[in-house]
């Protein structure tokens, strides 16, 4: 049997892969927004996440938890659970995710289907005060998110021509 | 692709793509190996309990202060298993390049082709082509005895002319070579699209 493989042509007009750019002012006032949370809350960890697992701001930590890997789990999570609504039959994805433990708490809410933003909490505060709090800062975040579009000169800003050969030095240095 | 402006940071996703038990987290777990710990984060694997990915492989490195921005690169393996299609796509989502780890070895080949037909078709649904993605081919497992040649490997699949490389992952010969080439693909690819 002969195997061969047949693509699709090359097609100018596919979509690119996304990207997603954050002005300095959209992070502060997301990081405020986040840290305000986390005060309302006696939160010990609050994150904000993309869908893609980019860890964007966070406020606290846990002794011994890798919040960059913590972010890749979470939207994977909701990246599992948005197929298995899928398989389900819903057009909707699943919009937020509770998971209880013993000693503390886990809730993550998508932000605009892009983001979202993680809390956790001890069984002292309830599931409805985060619920409140959290839907309150995600209006605010999605607010500072859609007002100030990022601008596209600040890609060309970020990598200039020098870039490419800088990286290569670089990475020569840290892989060998 | 992630540009964080407030931190100088920009944030490139790495897919490592191919069939079941071609190497992928072999790949990661050198490059992991490699890095010093300055400059990395931890290893997660989502593994069964024989040992197979579930889910994902995924660590992230960073490089030092390049003209005051820090660019991170995110590595992810997808699970190679045909009745993980789910998960392949969803960790495919958001990548800004690919790299396909085939296996050598012949009665490999099916799955080998198998999988980039996999690849192709879930980058269709996202309305995305593998001729448009930064895309690099490794060659695994080249210290075995029943392999391919790389010219037939190379007809049978490398039909978009990537470049490629021989590897023999668990020995690190070949992994980070891939992964330099990958990373200038999609600096380039970022370039190109800048100056569009």
């Amino acid at each position: 049997m002969t195997q061969e493989i047949m693509m699709i042509p090359m097609n100018e007009k596919s979509t690119p892969e996304k990207t997603i750019i954050l002005s300095e002012e959209q992070f502060w006032a997301i990081s405020k927004l986040i840290s305000s949370l986390k005060g309302k809350l006696n939160s010990r960890l609050v994150i904000f996440g993309d869908m893609d697992g980019q860890l964007v701001s966070r406020d606290g930590e846990i002794p011994g938890l890798d919040t960059t890997v913590f972010t890749a789990l979470m939207a994977s999570d909701f990246s599992a659970t948005k197929e298995m609504a899928r398989i389900m039959g819903s057009k909707n994805e699943f919009k937020l995710h509770y998971h209880e433990g013993s000693h503390q708490h886990l809730y993550i809410a998508s932000v605009g289907g892009q983001f979202f933003l993680a809390v956790i909490f001890d069984p002292s505060v309830t599931l409805g005060m985060v619920r409140i709090f959290t839907k309150k800062t995600i209006e605010k975040i999605t607010k500072i998110i859609e007002a100030q579009p990022a601008e596209e000169e600040q890609i060309t800003q970020m990598i200039d021509s020098e870039f490419k050969s800088l990286v290569k030095d670089d990475l020569n240095k840290i892989l060998g | 692709m992630f540009i964080n402006w407030a931190k100088r940071e920009i944030s490139i996703k790495i897919v490592y793509y191919g069939p079941g038990l071609s190497g992928k987290t072999t790949n990661l777990e050198y490059i992991y190996s490699k890095i010093d710990p300055s400059h990395r984060g931890e290893m997660v694997s989502l593994k069964t309990k024989d040992d197979r990915t579930i889910f994902f492989d995924f660590m992230e490195f960073k490089l030092g202060d390049i003209k005051g921005k820090i660019p991170r690169f995110r590595l992810y393996t997808v699970p190679g298993q045909r009745f993980y299609a789910s998960s392949r796509k969803i960790i495919l989502s958001g990548a800004d390049g690919i790299v396909f780890v085939a296996d050598s070895q012949r009665s490999r080949l099916r799955e080998n082709m198998d999988a980039l037909l996999d690849l192709e078709k879930n980058f269709i649904i996202e309305g995305r082509t593998l001729a448009n993605v930064p895309y690099v081919i490794q060659y695994n497992k080249r210290d075995l005895d029943q392999i391919l040649p790389v010219g037939l490997l190379q007809k049978k699949l490398n039909f978009l002319d990537a470049p490629y490389f021989e590897a023999v992952a668990n020995r690190g010969i070949g992994v980070v070579d891939t992964l330099k080439m990958m990373i200038q693909l999609v600096i380039e690819d970022i370039e190109r699209k800048l100056r569009a």
